[in-house]
């Protein structure tokens, strides 16, 4: 049996693009390794009666056409300046037309066509994110930013605004799941991808681990670029120049989170954001655990009471510059406790009483959100969002290799909303298929 | 009764006394104000003269002559490493290190070239507006695109992998405060080759000591100088300039100032609102006893970066406000005796204790490869130039560089060029956008 598409993780985007294709009446089959469909739209339950999302408390937001064509229920944890919600749409709907347009043949048509605008929001390359103060700490979250340098402003297009009504980032990822199968797309978990299948100079499916192969006359990938081009295919079958590219994109995780369980209330019912110290790029770059990272301590439960007991609480702290690979060595169990503990530190001092409600944490490292999320190095943005990764020169959804679509974080429309990346790559695919 | 100038220019430096000579040949009753004793030679390391102003003001006649030209590159390590303008040698050298980089380089250094050919019309003539890849194919525009958007340490990485290489490459890219992840310091690599291109002889080069002030002060023609005149405010009325007020307490009327302080220090002394940059550049000269030999043969800018990741670093300390444990410094021989370092980034504010912790910092590690130096030190002397260049700076039109919110105040100084150098070319363009006024 052969599907129109085959497609690599069941996250919000795969599932996005499942949707999309299978609403428009192709057979899509979505292979996720995880037993669980939804990616980082995950609800984990730390602690008994004790829920969070172990990879982020909220996400960009979802594209308006995507929330309604899959049936989801958002709301935003603070609202984007209209400023910048009209550029991100701008450069969403720039992403989205590109995907639609098919690209002109042969490399000379591309070389003598006409210069083209340059990208909505490409302003932003040059500005500080510091000009932002009120935007700073969500953005600056879970990230190795330097909020005064330019081209740091851009990540604003990526600002984690979205939060499930109720049950965490988890019961979004169903809603997402629901959505796909409910337009007719075939989710199959536990099912990790080791190969896209080469025939005839296109991708024509993929192989499984347990040897099984399931042909589709296109695949779309939602793994990262990194990953995507190196561990899909057998070295030789790619062209060179496309290793290249991926070799040189550069992801950098440097997210770590604690999931605090805590006996009672917080003292404090809104985010606390405490900055780093000014040392901890220094840090970041050497491998070295900062002494003072970014930092972002969210009530998650103040928002949504579903997520601890009656008269219990739940919090997150989110550290940012924190490395995926340490210089001494690995992520040992005593350094994961050592940073949780010099975070919570931090923490009773801003508010104190914290650490004597304190039941239980739950420590998450840069290492365990790559194999949670096969996300190579850990990096939930795909790739740094830095201004030569970002808009026009973020690679597209189509690929050197026909057939092949890139479809995550890593493309042109991934950072800009969750589900974008994978509605582009089925644009695109669509786009292709009917020429 | 104060008196009356038709063009003040302050400051005789190389921008000041180009400006004063061509508004002085226009015909323009023209006083440059010095505050120093007498016009001093400039204290950066290299000179990148503009060719035109040689040309046109007749230095050579008059005087100029240069001690080195053409200056290659030298990345100091246990293997030593001059990269110059014969690409041949350059890669063998290379060859030492990677082969992959002695490959590279060759085709990195002409494909540079012709992005600096593209460019320097844009950064040395005086276009109108638009943008500077208005009239480029599609593919170069990409190109360039990439290229203003990239920060240097990415782009560099991507194509060379010697670590001394790196970082002795950075350090260009460092220019006018760049951070090397920044958007625009890949650019200011395409800058500095600009500088370094063929037929530019000029370029990283130094001038027998005294030759270029001499020849340009003999080139002011009708204007005059008065040292010892310092501007303490620079008087506006109604949107335009009327003059200055010296530290004497005289006071002198004009209709046209160009300053050839920084913008900073300019507005301040026209009492505007301005932003004074957090970082700046230290230029520390070193006069050393006679005796002392300077290793410095062939003549060469000697660049002093130990590892990439150093750059990124030091840019991080010194916006928080401190001297960085590891600094990239480049030093060259001025004269006979005379050292001339310069180091970046530092904080913007060093007290006099600061200071002196920053120059034993540099005399330290020069140490290694000039054994006995500190022994030898005669005079020390350090200036901050404060500078954060932006990639907007970079990619704007020339002439609203020197343009401030006061009619007829032009800048003319090092931070009036798309990144700081000593050229004169500010100083040419401002006289002429002066006159065609």
């Amino acid at each position: 049996m052969r599907y129109d598409a085959a497609i690599i993780g069941a996250g919000a985007d795969g599932l996005t693009a499942a949707a999309t294709l299978a609403k428009a009446g192709l057979k899509v089959v979505v292979l996720e390794r995880a037993p669980k469909a939804g990616g980082r739209l995950a609800t984990l339950e730390f602690h008994p009666g004790h829920f969070a999302s172990p990879y982020a408390d909220a996400v960009p937001e979802v594209p308006l056409a995507i929330a309604r064509a899959l049936g989801l229920d958002l709301k935003p944890v603070q609202a984007l300046p209209d400023g910048l919600r009209a550029t991100r749409d701008a450069a969403l709907a720039r992403a989205f037309a590109e995907a639609m347009e098919a690209p002109a043949a042969g490399t000379l048509a591309r070389w003598l066509a006409p210069p083209p605008e340059p990208w909505p929001g490409e302003d932003l390359a040059a500005a500080e994110l510091s000009s932002w103060p009120a935007l700073r700490s969500r953005t600056l979250a879970g990230r190795a930013l330097d909020p005064e340098l330019a081209g740091s402003a851009l990540a604003l297009l990526s600002l984690p605004l979205s939060e499930a009504a109720s049950g965490g980032l988890g019961a979004l990822g169903e809603d997402f799941a629901e959505g796909a199968e409910a337009a007719g797309a075939e989710i199959r978990l536990r099912r990790e991808v080791v190969e896209v299948v080469i025939a005839e100079a296109r991708a024509a499916g993929v192989a499984l681990t347990d040897g099984s192969r399931v042909m589709a006359k296109a695949v779309i990938s939602t793994l990262d670029l990194r990953r995507s081009l190196s561990s899909l295919f057998p070295r030789t079958a790619l062209p060179a120049h496309m290793l290249e590219n991926a070799r040189n994109w550069r992801m950098a995780g440097a997210t770590a989170r604690l999931l605090l369980a805590l006996r009672r209330p917080l003292r404090r019912e809104t985010p606390l954001f405490l900055s780093g110290d000014g040392m901890a790029g220094t840090a970041f770059r050497h491998g070295r655990m900062p002494e003072a990272p970014p930092l972002l301590l969210d009530p998650v439960s103040r928002r949504d009471p579903s997520l601890a007991p009656d008269g219990a609480a739940t919090a997150t702290v989110t550290l940012g510059n924190i490395p995926h690979r340490l210089f001494d060595g690995g992520w040992t169990p005593e350094k994961r406790t050592a940073l949780a503990a010099h975070a919570l530190a931090r923490i009773e001092k801003a508010v104190p009483g914290t650490l004597a409600i304190l039941a239980s944490v739950k420590i998450i490292v840069p290492p365990d959100m790559e194999s949670g999320l096969a996300a190579t190095a850990g990096d939930l943005d795909g790739g740094v969002l830095a201004p030569d990764q970002m808009l026009s020169l973020r690679p597209g959804p189509r690929t050197a290799l026909s057939g092949f679509y890139l479809g995550g974080r890593s493309a042109q429309a991934g950072p800009l909303g969750t589900g974008a990346a994978g509605f582009a790559a089925a644009a695109a695919l669509m786009a292709d298929g009917a020429r | 009764m104060s008196e009356r100038a038709a063009a003040l220019v302050i400051g005789a430096g190389v921008g000041g006394l180009s400006a004063a000579a061509y508004l002085a040949r226009a015909g323009l009753h023209t006083l440059l104000l010095e505050a120093g004793q007498a016009p001093r030679d400039p204290d950066g390391a290299l000179i990148a003269l503009d060719p035109r102003i040689v040309t046109e003001l007749r230095l050579t006649a008059s005087g100029l002559s240069f001690a080195a030209r053409d200056l290659p590159m030298a990345v100091a390590g246990d293997m030593p490493l001059l990269l110059g303008r014969d690409l041949y040698a350059a890669s063998t050298a290379l060859a030492k290190f990677s082969d992959a980089d002695a490959l590279g380089w060759p085709t990195w250094r002409r494909r540079l070239t012709a992005e600096a050919r593209r460019l320097r019309r844009w950064w040395w003539t005086a276009p109108a507006d638009g943008a500077p890849d208005a009239a480029w194919s599609a593919g170069a525009r990409e190109n360039f695109r990439h290229l203003c958007f990239s920060g240097a340490d990415a782009y560099l990485r991507a194509r060379f992998e010697t670590p001394s290489l790196l970082a002795a490459l950075l350090w260009d890219a460092g220019a006018g405060g760049f951070a090397v992840s920044e958007p625009g310091s890949a650019l200011a690599l395409v800058w500095r080759a600009a500088q370094e291109m063929g037929g530019l002889q000029e370029a990283a080069a130094i001038a027998h000591p005294g030759t270029l002030i001499g020849s340009l002060t003999r080139a002011l023609g009708m204007a005059q100088l008065r040292t010892g005149a310092r501007v303490t405010r620079i008087f506006t009325k109604s949107g335009g300039v009327t003059g200055v007020a010296l530290a004497d307490g005289s006071e002198i009327e004009a209709d046209h100032i160009v300053s050839t302080l920084s913008r900073a220090k300019t507005l301040a002394l026209a009492g505007l609102p301005h932003i004074a940059p957090s970082i700046a550049e230290a230029r520390i000269l070193l006069r050393v006893a006679p005796a002392f030999a300077i290793p410095d043969s062939p003549p060469a800018r000697h660049i002093l970066a130990g590892r990439p990741g150093m750059h990124a670093d030091a840019h991080e300390a010194a916006r928080a406000g401190r001297i960085p444990v590891d600094l990239p410094l480049e030093w060259v021989t001025m004269a006979p005796g005379l050292i001339s370092v310069t180091t970046r980034p530092v904080p913007a504010s060093l007290d006099g204790q600061e200071r002196l912790k920053l120059a034993a910092k540099v005399v330290l590690a020069l140490s290694p490869a000039m054994p006995g130096l500190a022994d030898a030190l005669v005079h020390v002397d350090i200036r901050l130039k404060p500078q954060r260049t932006r990639l907007a700076d970079l990619l704007a039109p020339p002439p609203s560089r020197l343009l401030t919110p006061v009619k007829g105040l032009l800048l003319a100084g090092e931070d009036a060029e798309p990144l700081p150098s000593i050229s004169g070319r500010a100083g040419r363009l401002a006289a002429r956008l002066l006159l065609s006024s």
